[in-house]
């Protein structure tokens, strides 16, 4: 049987090495040890994206490989889904995705899973999202919340966007604003006049329930 | 040269004049605001206020007004038929953006055309210009005036400027553009502005041609100018084409006028009315104001307007008392003794008869459209009976369910109810002697009699009420609280609990003490008779200036005209390049779009106030800058305010 440790190093290398198969098999161990599927995913998978983006940064992985790593973390993800334990239930659903111009959505997809899981009804926008699509889909669905992800500084400026075209409607009291992804901020955040910020998945779950708390 | 000041809100009408070089007041007075015309009253206080003094007509130069009138008609629903005109918004989406509880637009058809811009000012679809030009010529007309608005027209007004220029080419009514009066998000707030302005314009329109054509009967060739929300000058052209913005003018002359009288930059002004009380903080000099805009009758509009807080609890507050035999002073306003009993001799004699202050009156409220029923009956009796008391309404419509359709009466405006009064017991005091001091005396002996009290410590107790309420009221407002609670709420608010006792002194068996840190200054004709106390409740400094009774009046004179400009220089990539708003300007460098923008800022806000009156113009430019760790520069708010001094002019300088 294999150690905590182990499990989580062997879900990292499985996300280096862009392997969907053995990041599965992985997946599976650390569920067969009764380990936490939020922490296998979180300390392993996760562990490993960054070590992907190190290496991207520095010019010794590529697209493609990233591409893999992507789909090796996807199908871990897969198999973990129905065992993350959430504190609670929050009745409120949400539109969420990545926006305009940027199609990482790896982030984006581990916040839904997480807000699925605390049975918040989320309608997935998906990447690379235009900002009247937030708009329209929430005024069709008369969602509590608008969660936008952004991994890039050339396109989080369009979060603004979405937020100035709900003050021009006339929204802005009716939806709030979440946003999330590696180069925003707490104070970005404010700025642009969102509601809340959250760095990971498991904060975007506790800022979620307390802006419908403050609803 | 001299200027007059006129400030026609409440009950009174008030004017001054001033010596415009030392701000010397020269004369002033009062005298009834005549409701069904604002302008009979102006007229009569800028009569008497002439006769008052030795100033002659050829030295006027300047006259400027603030009134209630646009508030008024807005309140009331009056107004031109408009005709709105909405590009890339739907008439559906209106509705979606509607607050929940706002009353509907006043527009007599709504247009809806493809059209509109995105928050980058990029058009989202052209304007279907045939379509516009059919719609224009079918309702052309049937309305008085247009109101035009488009999706983000703050960031590029183009296509309302197009549509302007189309409706132009068919008809001389006026057209009101979002853009025009407001700079800020929010197309919804943006339209009901353009439509209240369109609205209103013929009413704003008439007073001043009247005023105008007294001004030059008496030989008075000034310019006249009106007070905006915000309390800066206009004069009658702009005023005209910018009517809405004389909404608030009331409790914005005041707000000026109480600060220019103290001569202070940090004060909290208190201007006790008749009816109501105002109050509105200043800091550095500058009174508060609502950037989001004012909310008048339900509507919510994107006026820039003074942040003043409108306290239902002057002269006319209703003393009464509760079933539990409590003794109450308001929130419900009514007709003070005093002046019921100058409108129907019969008062008194029924006052005696049955025992009561209470009274229904029919005639003194808004007419009642004949509309049969139950309500009809109850209202005719009235009439009839007026002024009614309660036994004998009862008396006459046996089996009719009257303490229920007198309240929904009341509070439709079809009824008015009539009582005693702080008004009442002012005259008692001999403080005011307008009404009928008898009736007053009655009505108090009456209470004090129920309430088994002397007349004196009625007084006291009513006294003790209302000079808390107020008290309470400021220091609510001077707190966080002040923008959670709405006044008048039925609901016991436990914050305000407390706030209340701290003020008293005591938390259950713990002394506290609070203490404002600005002094209070009072205007108003009641001000001597309430402010000092106020402040004693609060510890703070009362300042009651000279002249304090026609404060608002010199509030109406004292202004400057100003005019601001918003603009927003904002970042965008591929490729890297810096946009100037409104009207999309691309630049290469964000030091070159900045300088634009201001240039920009000046050209438009110097133009605007030139046109508004002003002289001697300066600019004060507020620019923001985003900047964030990891991204560097992403947007740039920018607000160029242009100031100058009324242009003056006489007879004599010609
Ligand atoms: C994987 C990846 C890719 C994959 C994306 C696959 C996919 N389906 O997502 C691929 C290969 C497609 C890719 C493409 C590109 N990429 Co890339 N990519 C990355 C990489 C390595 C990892 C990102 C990731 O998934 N992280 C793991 C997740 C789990 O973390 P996360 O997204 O931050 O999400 C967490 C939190 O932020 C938060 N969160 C996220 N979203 C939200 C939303 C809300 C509402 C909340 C509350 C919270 C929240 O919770 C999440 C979970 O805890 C990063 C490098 C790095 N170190 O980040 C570069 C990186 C983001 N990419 C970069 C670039 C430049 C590109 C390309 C332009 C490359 C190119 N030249 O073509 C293209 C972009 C194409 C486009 N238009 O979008 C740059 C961005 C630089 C910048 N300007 O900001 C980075 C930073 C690499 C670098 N150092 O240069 N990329």
């Amino acid at each position: 049987m294999s150690t905590r440790e182990d499990i989580l190093a062997g879900l990292a290398k499985a996300v280096i090495d862009g392997d969907p198969d053995v990041s599965k098999v992985w997946a599976q161990k650390a569920l067969n040890a009764q380990m936490d599927a939020y922490e296998a995913l979180t300390k392993g998978c996760q562990e490993g994206m960054k070590v992907v983006g190190d290496r991207y940064t520095a010019g010794t992985m590529f697209i493609p490989e990233i591409l893999l790593s992507a789909e090796a973390l996807y199908s871990a993800m897969d198999v973990l889904r129905p065992y993350i334990k959430v504190q609670s239930t929050v009745p409120a659903s949400v539109v969420i995705g990545v926006i305009e111009g940027d199609v990482h959505d790896i982030g984006k997809n581990i916040v839904k899973m997480m807000l699925e899981a605390s049975s918040v009804k989320v309608y997935d926008l998906g990447r690379d999202v235009p900002i009247e699509a937030f708009v329209t889909k929430a005024k069709e669905t008369n969602a509590n919340v608008i969660a936008m992800s952004s991994l890039m500084t050339t396109t989080m400026f369009k979060m603004k966007d979405v937020v100035d075209m709900l003050v021009e409607q006339g929204l802005r009291q009716k939806v709030k604003v979440m946003v999330g992804g590696a180069p925003t901020s707490q104070a970005f955040a404010q700025n642009v006049g969102a509601d809340a910020y959250a760095v990971d998945a498991t904060e975007a779950v506790k800022a979620f329930e307390k802006l419908m708390k403050g609803a | 040269m001299f200027g007059i000041g006129i400030s026609s809100g409440g009950s009174f009408t008030d004017a001054v004049i001033m010596d415009l070089k030392n701000w010397h007041v020269v004369s002033k007075a009062k005298s009834p605001t005549t409701y069904n015309d604002f302008s009979l009253g102006i007229i009569n206080s800028l009569d008497k206020v002439l006769s008052s003094s030795n100033v002659r007509p050829e030295e006027i130069g300047l006259v400027s007004l603030a009134t209630t009138l646009a508030t008024n008609a807005i309140i009331e629903n009056k107004g031109g038929k408009v005709s709105l005109i909405l590009l890339g918004f739907q008439q559906s989406d209106m509705l979606i953006s509607k607050p929940e509880n706002a009353r509907d637009l006043p527009v007599h058809n709504i247009m809806s055309f493809n059209g509109g811009h995105g928050p980058d000012g990029i058009e989202i679809c052209p304007l279907d210009l045939d379509a516009i030009e059919d719609g224009v010529k079918r309702s052309k007309d049937a309305v008085d005036s247009f109101a035009v608005s488009g999706l983000f027209s703050v960031r590029n007004p183009i296509h309302e400027m197009t549509v302007k220029r189309i409706i132009s080419r068919h008809t001389n009514k006026p057209v009101v553009c979002g853009f025009e009066l407001a700079g800020k998000l929010g197309i919804y707030e943006r339209t009901v502005t353009a439509v209240l302005n369109a609205r209103i314009m013929p009413i704003v329109e008439r007073l001043i041609m009247s005023v105008k054509a007294a001004m030059s009967q008496r030989n008075i060739c000034a310019p006249l100018m009106l007070v905006r929300g915000d309390g800066a000058l206009m004069n009658d052209a702009v005023a005209m084409e910018r009517a809405i913005e004389t909404i608030q003018s009331g409790p914005a002359a005041s707000v000026i006028g109480g600060k220019f009288l103290s001569s202070k930059e940090d004060v909290v002004v208190m201007d006790i009315g008749s009816t109501t009380t105002i109050i509105c903080s200043v800091k550095a000099g500058a009174p508060k104001i609502d950037e989001s805009g004012a909310t008048i009758a339900g509507w919510k509009t994107r006026v820039r307007a003074v942040d003043a807080d409108a306290l239902g609890n002057g002269g006319d507050s209703w003393i009464s008392v509760d079933s539990m035999g409590i003794l109450k002073v308001g929130p419900r306003r009514v007709i003070p003794l005093a002046f019921a009993s100058k409108d129907f001799p019969s008062l008194k004699g029924k006052m005696q008869q049955f025992e009561t202050v209470d009274f229904f009156s029919a005639s003194k409220a808004m007419r009642r459209p004949d509309a049969g029923g139950l309500s009809q009956k109850l209202f005719d009796a009235v009439l009839n009976l007026e002024p009614a008391t309660i036994i004998e309404i009862k008396k006459e419509l046996k089996s009719t369910p009257v303490d229920l359709l007198i309240g929904m009466l009341e509070d439709s405006g079809y009824m008015a109810r009539i009582g005693l009064t702080p008004t009442d017991l002012m005259h008692v005091k001999g403080l005011f002697t307008l009404g009928d001091v008898e009736a007053s005396m009655l009505g108090t002996g009456i209470l004090a009699k129920r309430l088994n009290i002397t007349q004196d410590q009625l007084y006291e107790k009513v006294w003790d009420l209302m000079v808390q309420k107020n008290a309470l009221r400021l220091a609510e407002l001077q707190t966080p609280l002040g923008n959670m609670i709405m006044e008048n709420s039925e609901k016991p608010n436990p914050a305000v609990e407390i706030l209340d006792s701290i003020i008293r002194g005591s938390l259950g068996d713990i002394s506290v003490s609070c203490s404002l840190n600005v002094p209070i200054v009072g205007i108003g004709a009641p001000a001597q008779f309430f402010i000092p106390q106020i402040a004693e409740r609060l510890k703070t400094e009362s300042i009651i200036p000279q002249h304090y009774e026609v404060g608002a009046a010199i509030g109406s004179l004292v202004g400057n005209v100003v005019s601001t400009f918003d603009l927003l220089v904002r970042k965008e990539v591929m490729p890297e390049c810096y946009v100037v708003f409104p009207g999309r300007h691309v630049f290469s460098d964000l030091e070159s779009a900045a300088e634009f923008a201001i240039k920009m800022g000046k050209e438009e806000a110097y133009k605007q106030a030139e046109k508004t009156g002003a002289i001697d113009i300066e600019f004060k430019v507020k620019r923001e800058d985003k900047v964030f760790s990891k991204i560097g520069f992403m947007w740039s708010d920018i607000r160029v305010t242009a100031t100058g001094r009324p242009a003056l002019e006489s007879k004599e300088l010609k």
